[in-house]
């Protein structure tokens, strides 16, 4: 319980310094969101008014406390550029990103895992060696990369898929999914490859420590040395490295999304921000903060029923 | 010695190693014939390959990087040269061991209770409660102020004695014919190092368990045991009853490593 409260608290104040951060930059760069959508030809006196409505004039902090009480009132604002609420405009965006990142995050498991394991067990063998090349050549293929070869061979090639052709989940969701599996397969590559390459020092760092020369000792055969004692504890520092790639994969989508024109978070904040449209983009900002914030919380939580050496009681 | 019935017949073992450029021999030769119920001490300085020897007959050299010669014999099986499957019915059950390092010879993400179960789940077919009158009883044995505490506890809850205990008593809990205690006292301070002695001199009465004590202190293995025998660059340069050894050594390391003894009365 004091666990949840204490982790309560950080994201409250992780998330104000989050905003108030994105805020401030926002009045330190040029240009803002009266110029941007009445644009360049616009008379002087035409933008201050505009700038007057939306409140422009005020100093900062008097903007982001205007901001923040609203947005705990549960009114997010109106986006300038587009004049319509904020929580219409995102809401249904919200669903697609994190069913990306989801996709993305259960890929890189049904990947990672088994071929971890495998590599780890059969150490040095041309199998093994085979997957630690293609595996360091994967990893350095950046996602808007590989996104792109994924539209070509699936796309083009083999025409599993439209590209650029999303379809909603309101539509069809098995559609949908289905479209949705290519970029989230862009995002997992480089991430799986990395948890290979994680879990197999892993559990061959595991494999020389003492506890599993006791293990032999007891009588127990190969495989159940390997299950039972090794691979637990092998999984801990990978176990973290999950949490870190959810989170990332969340937040990293938005290049993505661009490539295969999936209208997500990512594509509505990168507008966002070239118009100055800061309702939308704090909100989306506050969104993300608290995805990655929770999955922090839920990793440490894991981590501390997982090993009895880490109390969440003592963070 | 006569009287009694030999358990383990060593033969010949040399170990080479094979992980470097140059094959390495770290035993030479190593004989061992192990009687029911004795206490044999097997000393020398650090790298004579009175380890190396010890995990042989434990079963527990790797398997690859290593080229061995010899016999174990245990009851008939060749505990060096036998399949895999037929060395792991004896291993935990009838060759129990126990290590220098008992800080991380615990599994560290299972509790005390399974660690110590685990043999009795491997070579058993006892039920739940039989298993676990026998975990607790293993636990009194090794003298665990609270066993019912210690075994719902995790390996870094413990000090490095509870847990050298600990691993005395997974290793004794299938009763086994031979215990090997591999340094069991050298990571341990000293009125800890007393106790475990105790423990295992108990132990050794009380089941008949044969025990190979391995030690570079020479004052443990004059009180422990009664038989000695004396280890150098992989070779064994002198052995016999304990009390002839230490009154009477002949060769020049044996005089030495006795010399070497600090004297310390601790019973």
């Amino acid at each position: 319980m004091k666990f949840v409260i204490k982790k309560f608290v950080t994201m409250v104040i992780t998330i104000i310094m989050v905003t108030l951060f994105v805020f401030i930059a926002f009045n330190l760069i040029s240009g803002d969101a009266a110029i941007s959508s009445l644009g360049t030809q616009a008379t002087p006196e035409r933008i201050e008014s505009l700038r007057n409505e939306l409140g422009l004039n005020d100093p900062v902090l008097v903007q982001y406390g205007r901001w923040a009480i609203n947005f705990l009132k549960g009114d997010m604002g109106i986006s300038y550029s587009y004049r319509m609420p904020v929580s219409t405009m995102i809401m249904d965006k919200v669903p697609v990103t994190l069913t990306m990142a989801l996709i993305a995050f259960v890929l890189m498991l049904i990947f990672s895992i088994p071929v971890g394991i495998y590599t780890s067990k059969h150490e040095d063998g041309w199998i093994d060696r085979s997957i630690i090349i293609i595996n360091q050549i994967l990893m350095a293929i950046p996602p808007f990369f590989s996104g792109i070869l994924i539209t070509f061979l699936f796309g083009r090639l083999l025409k599993l898929f439209t590209p650029g052709g999303y379809i909603s989940y309101d539509k069809n969701i098995f559609g949908f999914i289905g479209y949705m599996f290519f970029p989230a397969l862009a995002i997992a590559l480089p991430k799986a490859t990395m948890a290979v390459k994680m879990l197999r020092s892993s559990v061959l760092k595991e494999a020389k420590l003492d506890y599993v020369r006791t293990a032999y000792s007891k009588g127990n055969s190969t495989n159940e040395v390997f299950y039972h004692h090794v691979l637990k504890n092998a999984m801990l520092p990978v176990i973290t490295f999950f949490g870190m790639t959810l989170t990332d994969m969340i937040a990293g989508s938005i290049i993505v999304e661009q490539v295969f024109s999936v209208p997500g978070l990512g594509r509505i904040l990168l507008t966002s921000i070239s118009n100055r449209d800061y309702p939308v983009v704090m909100a989306i900002i506050v969104i993300i903060s608290v995805m990655v914030l929770l999955i922090n919380m839920l990793v440490d939580i894991l981590y501390s029923v997982l090993d009895p050496r880490i109390s969440i009681e003592d963070k | 010695m006569e009287d009694k019935k030999l358990i383990l017949k060593v033969t010949d073992l040399n170990i080479e190693f094979h992980d470097h450029l140059i094959p390495e021999t770290v035993v030479f030769d190593f004989d061992l014939d192990l009687y029911e119920g004795e206490i044999v001490g097997l000393v020398g300085e650090s790298g004579s390959g009175k380890s190396m020897s010890a995990m042989a007959i434990a079963g527990l050299l790797d398997r690859k990087h290593m080229n061995k010669r010899g016999s174990i014999d245990y009851d008939g099986i060749d505990l060096l040269n036998c399949k895999r499957d037929k060395l792991r019915t004896i291993q935990g059950n009838d060759i129990g061991i126990i290590f220098q390092e008992p800080l991380t010879s615990l599994n560290p993400v299972y509790r005390i209770y399974d660690q110590v179960e685990e043999p009795l789940r491997i070579h058993t077919s006892l039920t739940k409660e039989e298993r676990y009158e026998k975990v607790l009883k293993a636990l009194k044995d090794v003298e665990l102020d609270d066993p019912e505490l210690v075994m719902k506890q995790y390996p870094h809850e413990l000090s490095g004695g509870m847990r050298q205990r600990v691993m005395i008593a997974t290793a004794m809990i299938m009763e086994p014919k031979i215990l090997i205690a591999d340094e069991p006292t050298t990571a341990l301070d000293v009125t800890i190092q007393a106790q475990i002695v105790k423990v295992l001199k108990k132990l050794n009465k009380e089941h008949g368990t044969a025990i190979i004590f391995i030690s570079h202190d020479l004052s443990l293995v004059e009180k422990l045991c009664e038989r000695v025998l004396v280890m150098k660059s992989g070779y064994i340069v002198e052995s016999g009853l304990t009390k002839d050894i230490f009154n009477n050594p002949k060769e020049e390391y044996t005089k030495k490593l006795i010399s070497a003894i600090p004297r310390i009365d601790f019973d």
